[in-house]
């Protein structure tokens, strides 16, 4: 049932719940359907309503261009139901097991979960983003779509595979029905969380203090609270909850808001298709492939795949690489660096091509999507600026490291040499330290990460391995604030596989 | 056409659609190099004093760079070539102790396409090795950037 907040709620209300989610994204409503069997009553806060509106959205607003780009704090994310995945790109890939693994080389590396221990959940998260069967077998989708692949060294690059929502599940439209017909579930529009307050002791949630920007204000108790609130707004309210911890809420050991990932986007580099007789379409475009199931008898589905060049997980364990993914687009006016028609005039270019109708000269640049180490200095805090609702607004100090940028560059290396080896295509990079590494073009993908680690130790991070904040006793966090490390996959599979784990975790719980 | 031609082919592709060619033999409309269609071609030219400082080769340098760039636009090559001794500052002296290294593994081959299959095989364990090198940004094998290196000062010295 959906209720809103200025018309059903009396001043000063006070609401009760087994179960509160603050955030009606992809994690609070997958969250939020998955209880609804379990017996427990269920109060799901959403700030906005059904559609955009500005008043809602400029609660967002905050200083996110203090470090290597804007963040777009205001553009990124949307305060609605069904939070940002009201304008996601439907982006879907596992994070590969080398990023839950501790990297040696990378400090602040590893989870306190397997990529095994997701597996299930990654299936039924799956299922929630209309996927179809987990396929990321570049060479069985190739097959099935008849498209043939860029030739490389596959001891040196790997082919792979993003999958896409089809439908694009945007939550807020794709599960209105489910939410609305849910004897389980409140949802509580226009219902903005100020504050969270603990009990005398410290160690538990007692109430959460609520306003709308009409100027109702009430108060919601639950056995459990889940924030959902996504990687800015989490810290953010963490932070803010000062009244009886001066640090903030879970920051104990410093580190809410801090080792804020992003996944820089940049194009840097290009290729030049030199056998003619290989597609490259698989890597610009998405393609509708029908794959037998996994399960014996069930019927086939079509997947919607798209191939991109990178590194597998035993390739940057070995050669300690972060992960990127490359697809490839054609030229366009937002990329400064190598068009198409001065690299086919540039000296190499024409020798490269040379023998080659114009017709079939595929100069491609790479669009590429960067994983970055966590950063202690990489961080949100808090201004002396107040939103509409007296929550003090946030500064985003997104940095990129050296380390970040040398493994990019080598890792374009080695496509160039894996390429070189399957004849297939030649890589051109930009000599230019600047494009290369730091390209004006760079931007996040509004994947906001890392800012409520998760760890094994309460020093190390804020949450534990299931979601709960260390040293507070019902008080869970969800989505990709909880990443301690955030591969180079988009993170909206990840956040729905987690956001279906801890649905598990909290029905086991139940008394 | 065999594997490893097509390696070596594929920086040097054949120029159909390019006037200057360098061995002078007009256009092709196929990639099939001169020496594959006239095995008996030996060029006989007088060695300069660059080819000089060089390990004798029993094929000859012309010969060797004559089967590898068959038909590939010499201006082309040679500017790559200058490119890349310029993007590194490097000496003839300098480039000489490079190209020392890449005419041993030739000096007494015998049979031409032996010895360019030598070269084939370098230019892919070279990418295999990452040993590449960045010309104007574009990511060569060693081998066959020296093999341009080698024609732009055999062209200087001539």
């Amino acid at each position: 049932m959906f209720l809103d907040s200025n018309q059903a709620l009396d001043n000063g209300a006070h609401l009760e719940a087994d179960v509160c989610i603050v955030g009606a994204g992809a994690a609070g409503i997958t969250l939020a359907l998955e209880l609804q069997s379990s017996g427990l009553s269920v109060l799901l806060l959403e700030s906005g309503g059904f559609t955009m509106d500005d008043n809602t959205q400029q609660l967002y607003s905050g200083d996110g261009g203090a470090g290597v780009a804007d963040i777009g704090l205001t553009t990124c994310r949307a305060r609605v139901l069904g939070g940002s995945t009201h304008w996601w790109a439907g982006w879907c890939r596992m994070l590969d097991p080398d990023v839950f693994e501790v990297r040696d080389w990378m400090p602040y590396s590893g989870w306190p979960i397997d990529r095994a221990a997701l597996m299930p959940f990654y299936q039924r998260a799956h299922q929630t983003l209309q996927l179809g069967v987990p396929e990321y077998d570049v060479h069985a989708l190739s097959e099935a779509l008849g498209r043939t692949l860029l030739t490389l060294d596959e001891t040196l690059a790997a082919h792979l595979v993003y999958q896409y929502s089809t439908p694009m599940v945007r939550f807020g439209h794709h599960f209105r029905s489910d939410l609305e017909s849910s004897e389980a579930i409140d949802v509580l529009l226009f219902a903005n969380l100020t504050e969270i307050v603990l009990t005398e002791q410290g160690d538990a949630v007692s109430r959460l203090e609520c306003a709308t920007l009409m100027g109702r204000t009430f108060s919601v108790s639950a056995d459990r609270i889940v924030l959902a609130m996504g990687g800015v707004e989490t810290p953010r309210i963490l932070l803010a909850s000062n009244r009886q911890e001066p640090d903030g809420i879970g920051n104990a050991f410093g580190h809410v808001g801090r080792f804020f990932m992003e996944h820089p986007h940049y194009y840097s580099g290009s290729v030049l298709v030199v056998d003619e007789a290989r597609d490259t379409a698989l890597y610009e475009q998405t393609m509708a492939a029908r794959m037998s199931s996994p399960v014996e008898g069930a019927p086939a589905r079509e997947v919607h795949v798209r191939a991109a060049l990178g590194l597998s997980a035993d390739q940057r364990r070995r050669a300690q690489l972060m992960g990127l993914a490359a697809t490839l687009k054609p030229f366009n006016p937002a990329n400064p660096a190598g068009r198409a028609e001065q690299l086919a005039a540039e000296t190499v270019g024409q020798l490269l091509s040379a023998g080659m109708s114009q017709a079939n000269q595929r100069y491609l640049a790479l669009d590429l999507r960067c994983e970055q180490r966590p950063h202690p200095d990489s961080r949100i805090t808090l201004t002396d600026d107040r939103d509409a609702l007296g929550v003090p607004r946030v500064r985003l100090r997104w940095l990129v490291t050296d380390e970040d940028r040398d493994s990019v560059a080598r890792t374009l290396k080695r496509l160039a040499a894996a390429l070189g080896v399957g004849m297939s295509a030649r890589l051109w990079m930009p000599l230019d330290e600047a494009d290369l590494y730091h390209p004006v073009n760079t931007q996040g993908g509004c994947h906001h990460m890392g800012t409520a680690r998760m760890s094994a130790l309460p020093e190390d991070g804020v949450v534990d391995s299931h979601g709960k904040v260390h040293g507070i006793a019902n008080l869970y966090l969800a989505g990709s604030a909880v990443f301690p490390t955030g591969g180079f996959a988009n993170p909206t599979t990840t956040i729905v596989a987690l956001a279906h784990r801890l649905a598990d975790h909290l029905k086991e719980k139940t008394p | 056409m065999n594997v490893l031609t097509n390696r070596r082919q594929f920086l040097a592709l054949t120029l159909s659609s390019m006037g200057a060619v360098w061995l002078g033999t007009g256009c092709s409309d196929d990639t099939t190099t001169r020496l594959e269609r006239d095995p008996d071609f030996t060029p006989s030219e007088p060695i300069n004093a660059f080819e000089a400082s060089l390990p004798p080769t029993a094929l000859g340098l012309t010969a060797l760079l004559q089967g590898w760039f068959a038909g590939t636009d010499r201006e082309l090559i040679n500017t790559i070539g200058e490119r890349y001794l310029t993007e590194r500052s490097m000496s003839q002296e300098d480039a000489v102790d490079q190209l020392r290294g890449l005419i041993l593994k030739v000096d007494d081959f015998v049979q031409l396409e032996s010895a360019l299959e030598v070269w084939d095989l370098d230019l892919v364990t070279d990418f295999a090795m990452l040993q590449m090198v960045s010309v104007g940004g574009w990511q060569l094998s060693q081998t066959e950037t020296l093999l341009c290196v080698l024609s732009a000062e055999m062209a200087a010295s001539s």
